[in-house]
């Protein structure tokens, strides 16, 4: 199925852990090498940066290209109809074929950009064209669609972010399904959502581990964290109320609850420690880091229903909080404990050197606002904001 | 973690039984790092409590509670300048590294509290009276200063965004893009400050005065320079001399293009190519278009198709000229 040199797959997974064991000095440079020309890779996987350059000159040539045959065909009546989008869309994805498989590009943002295209102009075409099934069936025939094209270009090309869309894609199509012929459709979805997301966790995560699904690496690890996103999701507190009062399109006054409200309230709060202690205590960092976003969604969840102080005494004082806790953890740690340190262990992160971080803060980080009296024409102090009135 | 890979490697002859044994003692206790964990609360923390901070003093301006909260801020800076101060090491003409990120942070939160500070004291005092310039002039100063006594590049960043705001440029990365640039003014200022922090990058480079802040420097003259440079092609579309701007494209281009190379730096290389493609398609464009009929307009597409292959192989060409180099 997958297209892909699978040997060479194989070998740029090792490549892979080698090189995170030279980051971290655990293999000499030499050694490397010789990994390298014992298991060689012969796919063209550019630098990040040229990637993103390919991607975008992708992207003008097809659009270009498309244009052209367009303009060409304009006197006749091929573009009326949805065939002509399919037939662009066969074009891109007969030239994607050619270029990984004969050009060997892998990951190299042409692949990338003509998976796009392709994709998006075969989906148009398809939905278009049945216009009749979508009337009968709307949403439910569209996530079906997706499901089915994004799935067949995850298995085909391993691609993370199709990977993502055909997992989002179930969940709707289940979503949609259970709401037409589901049984108390409305006060069983979370649990079904949570039992669905759920068992795709587990299999995700347990598939990561086994060497028969070593193509696929990167595609399961991020269809686990979808899975846990929107397992915790199906059971927030906000969530359930929203698309609830959506679904029976009836109103709800603030005063009034939700069925099983203090099953939500507690999954909202006990779900996020869930995650970050599993992900303590099997040293899991995807686990971990959804757990830590979790935390703040719940924060958000509580703190649009119950306004205990303004905004600004809230912001600071967790703010402060945040600040002596991880003060708190970084002396704990000051030497490792329990296999855990709050040293950096490898200086791999860095792509070609570019200084993220600090980058982040300039851009977020600019002294906060001055009332507009306080200078020349307003505006804002330091970042965003226009300034040609200065 | 297993080592099974690592024991095929040194059968093969890959790897040194050192490694081997090294891996392995290594994975026996393997170590957990919550680095980048730490940093994001640490990040987050500041951020919320700066602005947090600064929301509070302009809520409560006119209420006795204020003065509270100003001492409050005054304390924060003062004490987390001190804090920094007082374990700060030795200036060094080099990349000086601290021990962990809290000190990094803190020395953010500092300067963060310090500019909420002054801009009260402005707002309220006008300490620095009407010389508007000069609210501006001394934070750029100080977060200056700060970034190179104590090598914090976050800091650096800001002061330079503070540069741009005293010369009445926008230039905190994404905001960039969304100055109205509809003056020639600016746009002069612009190219300027660009051209400006290129010479500045040039000599951090040259003279090994932190040379590691060449990046920095760049990043935002790359963006600055090209951005003015379009902005002004562009307003003086119709102005004779118009072209001419496009012609400092290529000067600045070859500069950025040469020092790129000599850095070995994928994203210089792909932010040169991209700005000198734009402006090379928007002379030819412009060239193509001065006969106004359907010909024309099927060149312009075929020139899309044919340059963006060709600009693809040239990324390629250099992907592998700065590998093999």
């Amino acid at each position: 199925m997958i297209i892909f040199n699978k040997d060479w797959l194989v070998n740029e997974n090792i490549q892979e852990q080698v090189e995170r064991a030279l980051n971290l000095g655990e293999v000499t440079r030499d050694e490397f090498e010789q990994v390298k020309l014992r298991y060689p890779v012969g796919f063209y996987t550019p630098n990040l940066f040229i990637r993103i350059g390919l991607f975008l000159l992708t992207l003008v040539i097809a659009a270009f290209s498309g244009g052209l045959i367009s303009l060409i065909m304009m006197n006749s009546r091929m573009l009326e109809s949805p065939a002509y989008l399919f037939f662009l869309g066969i074009i891109a994805y007969v030239a994607l074929e050619f270029m990984v498989r004969e050009k060997k590009h892998f990951r190299s943002g042409v692949d990338d950009a003509l998976i796009w295209t392709s994709g998006g102009l075969i989906l148009t075409g398809m939905l278009w064209s049945s216009d009749s099934i979508l009337n009968a069936y709307g949403d439910l025939a569209v996530s079906g669609f997706v499901f089915l094209l994004a799935t067949y270009y995850t298995l085909r090309f391993a691609d993370v972010l199709m990977a993502v869309i055909s997992t989002l894609a179930l969940v709707f199509l289940v979503f949609f399904g259970w709401q037409r012929i589901g049984f108390y459709s409305l006060q069983t979805m979370p649990f079904l959502i949570i039992i669905l997301t759920a068992v795709l966790y587990l299999a995700a995560d347990r598939m990561r581990q086994h060497p028969a699904f070593v193509y696929y690496k990167n595609c399961l690890q991020v269809v686990s964290l979808v899975a846990l996103l929107v397992c915790y999701a199906a059971g927030n507190y906000f969530v359930v109320r929203e698309i609830g009062t959506e679904l029976v399109e009836e109103r709800l006054t603030p005063d009034s609850q939700i069925p099983l409200y203090w099953f939500f309230w507690a999954w909202t709060f006990i779900v996020p420690i869930a995650y970050i202690s599993w992900g303590i205590k099997r040293k899991d960092q995807l686990l971990l880091r959804s757990g830590m976003i979790l935390v703040a969604v719940a924060a958000f969840t509580l703190r649009n229903y119950y306004h205990l102080m303004s905004a600004e005494a809230l912001l600071s004082i967790v703010g402060a909080g945040l600040l002596a806790f991880a003060y708190g953890v970084i002396s704990y740690l000051k030497t490792p404990k329990h296999g855990f340190t709050s040293a950096e262990l490898s200086d791999g992160s860095m792509i070609d050197n570019i200084q993220v971080e600090s980058l982040i803060v300039a851009e977020t980080m600019s002294a906060p606002d001055l009332p507009a009296q306080g200078r020349l024409g307003g505006g804002t102090f330091g970042g965003g904001g226009a300034s040609g009135d200065f | 973690m297993n080592t099974d890979l690592y024991e095929k490697l040194f059968e093969e002859g890959c790897i040194s039984k050192e490694s081997l044994e090294r891996i392995r003692s290594k994975r026996q206790n393997p170590l957990f790092s919550l680095h980048w964990e730490l940093k994001t609360l640490l990040y987050l923390g500041v951020m919320l409590l700066s602005t947090g901070l600064g929301i509070l003093i302009y809520k409560n301006i006119d209420t006795i509670g204020h003065q509270v909260i100003i001492a409050a801020i005054a304390a924060i800076s003062g004490s987390c300048f001190f804090y920094c101060f007082k374990h700060k090491k030795p200036f060094s003409k080099t990349r000086v590294t601290v021990s962990n990120a809290w000190f990094d942070y803190i020395l953010l939160l500092a300067c963060l509290s310090f500019l909420s500070f002054l801009g009260y004291l402005q707002f309220q005092y006008t300490i620095f009276g009407t010389a508007y310039g000069l609210a501006t002039f001394i934070p750029m100063v100080v977060l200056f200063y700060v970034a190179y006594a104590f090598d914090h590049l976050g800091i650096l960043s800001m002061a330079i965004t503070n540069l741009g705001v005293w010369l009445g440029l926008s230039i905190s990365p994404t905001s960039l893009l969304y100055t109205a640039w509809g003056n020639d003014n600016l746009i002069l200022t612009g190219l300027f400050l660009g051209f400006f922090l290129m010479a500045i990058a040039f000599l951090s480079d040259r003279c090994l005065f932190k040379p590691h802040f060449w990046f920095t420097y760049m990043h935002f003259a790359t963006h600055l320079s090209f951005i003015s440079i379009l902005a002004g092609y562009f307003y003086n579309y119709d102005r004779p001399g118009s072209v001419l701007w496009l012609f400092i494209t290529f000067l600045a281009g070859y500069y950025a293009y040469t020092d790129a190379m000599k850095h070995r730096s994928f994203y210089f290389l792909l932010l040169v190519t991209l700005y000198a493609y734009i402006s090379v398609s928007a002379l030819l464009i412009r060239v193509m278009l001065l006969n106004d009929n359907i010909a024309s307009f099927y060149l312009c597409f075929i020139y899309f198709i044919c340059s963006a292959i060709g600009m693809i192989r040239i990324l390629k060409y250099l992907n592998k000229k700065v590998k093999t180099s």
